[in-house]
């Protein structure tokens, strides 16, 4: 076996390494010989030159999602997306209702938003999925209220992997007029998406997801029919007056570049992966107490996310240091707080706190995997046999 | 968070990890804190003439936790039983360059050594009742 070299990167779902060919197109974009000018300067070469690289790469963007080009507004990252898509919506339909669903188990740049939307007044509801992770059509049709002004719900969850079905929801946001926004950074690339086919308002993208730069993002917003936002960022118009602010030209470049490899690569990106991430699972489920988090099949390929019985979440991540993975626990100072989808699953603490999301991706190689399943399997025994026996007597 | 090297020397490679299987005139087992709560430590001692003579732990929890139980672990040995632990919370805490937050699991690891002590008074008390 090659040499493996330490630590195993497994933690695409948090950010992927940007694709080489995605590199070489962003880098062109940076220095004097390059499409280095501000894309708004339209009265020169250099600017409109810059502006078309933009325009390729929005191009791009719309191309892999069933979009059209002009239904897609540039942002820094998915955060900002979901922000503008639930402030604006929120702020501009004030008047006709106040009333908010989403899920317990959103992104924090989902839930954060609409923890400050309560503050202003709006009411919001927080869909609790099955123990599966799940949260169904049903749930959101029994939630709709008649001032309900915006579904927003995630695409394929970050921590779990299990998918929405986004298509039956957005056919009842539709019927009742009400917006739907969808957070699809985690599937944009891995699972299909064409927004021609689906009643969808709104959509959260980002490039670091899928091996583009960080610090970009897309909002789907759709033309037809229009979606009306109220802008958060003002000054200069740009994105059609819903995103001021000078486009970053090399990580638009390098985000469209990354889609188009996407969009060329899903399918064959996508059978390596279920392969790899089937291997994982098969490999460390043999040591036994290991519950697997999320639907057995409604998911995406890239993410297995996994409860480890009789272990402690810290420890657990510290001793598989040798693999960058993350775990459903985040350090809070004095306390390591459980994570909070993995609770809202039903999980008890011990079995929240100790899960490990493992992500693999493009570049992860068997050999990899095989590193990954023997380092998990003695850690875990190891950590599993430190342990007091439950028989052993309890004196307080 | 950052773990020092004493930490994470101890977290790898504990000391005295396991248990002690002696007579009840020479045993004393003493556990504290509870799996629920984060942090379940048991300490073995085997105590001749009022002398840790030896000394065992397993533990469940964060890797402070296990530092400090395998830490007083391998500083306990030949101490008088009545002086255990021998090293504060505070020393350990300090020694192992802990954070303020996890002085708490450096006192359950005491509270282990403390009760296991008790434990083996309790059965010299009962030895001595059965004559």
């Amino acid at each position: 076996m090659a040499e493996i070299k330490t630590p195993v990167f497994m933690d695409y779902a948090a950010g992927t390494p940007a694709d080489p060919r995605v590199a070489e197109k962003l880098c062109a974009c940076l220095t004097l010989d390059g499409l280095f000018a501000n894309p708004a300067s339209d009265s020169h070469v250099p600017g409109r030159q810059a502006k078309g690289a933009v325009e390729i790469a929005r191009g791009q963007v719309a191309d892999l999602i069933g979009a059209d080009r002009r239904e897609i507004v540039w942002t820094s990252g998915a955060t900002e997306s979901d922000n503008l898509a639930i402030f604006g919506t929120a702020h501009y339909r004030r008047d006709q209702g106040r009333h908010i669903i989403t899920s317990r188990i959103e992104h924090k740049a989902v839930l954060d938003t609409c923890k400050q939307l309560e503050k202003e007044g709006f009411e919001v509801t927080y869909l609790v999925p099955a123990s599966d992770g799940i949260t169904s059509p049903q749930q959101v049709a029994e939630a709709f209220r008649d001032d309900t002004i915006l579904v927003s719900l995630m695409h394929v969850n970050n921590e779990i992997g299990v998918v929405t079905d986004i298509e039956t929801i957005g056919n009842l946001c539709r019927e009742r007029g009400v917006m739907f926004h969808v957070d699809a950074a985690q599937s944009v690339g891995k699972i299909p998406i064409d927004l021609a086919d689906l009643n969808i308002d709104m959509m959260s993208f980002s490039g670091h997801k899928i091996y583009g730069p960080k610090g970009i993002g897309v909002l789907y917003v759709c033309h037809q029919p229009l979606c009306q936002l109220e802008p958060m960022i003002y000054g200069g118009g740009h994105e059609g007056g819903l995103r001021a602010g000078t486009l970053p030209t090399h990580q638009i470049v390098g985000m469209g570049e990354a889609y188009a490899i996407a969009a060329a690569e899903l399918e064959s990106d996508h059978q390596r992966l279920l392969a790899l991430r089937e291997k994982l699972w098969n490999g460390i489920s043999t040591i036994g107490g290991v519950v697997l988090n999320g639907h057995p099949e409604q998911r995406v390929a890239g993410i297995l996310n996994v409860s480890f019985e009789g272990v402690e979440g810290e420890s657990l991540l510290l001793a598989l240091s040798k693999l960058a993975v993350s775990s459903g626990s985040a350090c809070i100072s004095a306390t390591t707080a459980p994570s909070y989808v993995l609770r809202a699953l039903g999980r008890d603490d011990q079995l929240a706190q100790a899960s490990i999301r493992f992500s693999v991706g493009r570049f992860t190689t068997a050999e990899e995997v095989d590193f990954a399943i023997a380092e998990v399997c003695d850690q875990v025994t190891r950590m599993r046999d430190l342990a007091p026996a439950f028989a052993a007597p309890q004196s307080v | 968070m950052e773990y020092s090297a004493k930490v994470l020397s101890h977290f790898r490679q504990p000391r005295r990890a396991g248990h002690l299987d002696l007579p009840d005139e020479e045993l004393g087992i003493g556990r504290a804190g509870k799996k629920r709560t984060g942090s379940d430590v048991v300490f073995y001692l085997q105590i001749v003439g009022g002398i840790i003579r030896d000394a065992r732990f397993a533990a469940y929890g964060c890797p402070h936790t296990i530092a400090a139980a395998s830490y007083q672990a391998e500083h306990i040995i030949d101490r008088p039983c009545n002086q255990a632990p021998g090293i504060s919370p505070q020393q350990l805490a300090d020694e192992l360059q802990f954070p303020a937050e996890k002085l708490g699991q450096a006192l359950i690891v005491e509270d282990a050594i403390r009760f296991a002590v008790c434990d083996w008074q309790s059965r010299q008390n009962r030895i001595k009742a059965k004559g």
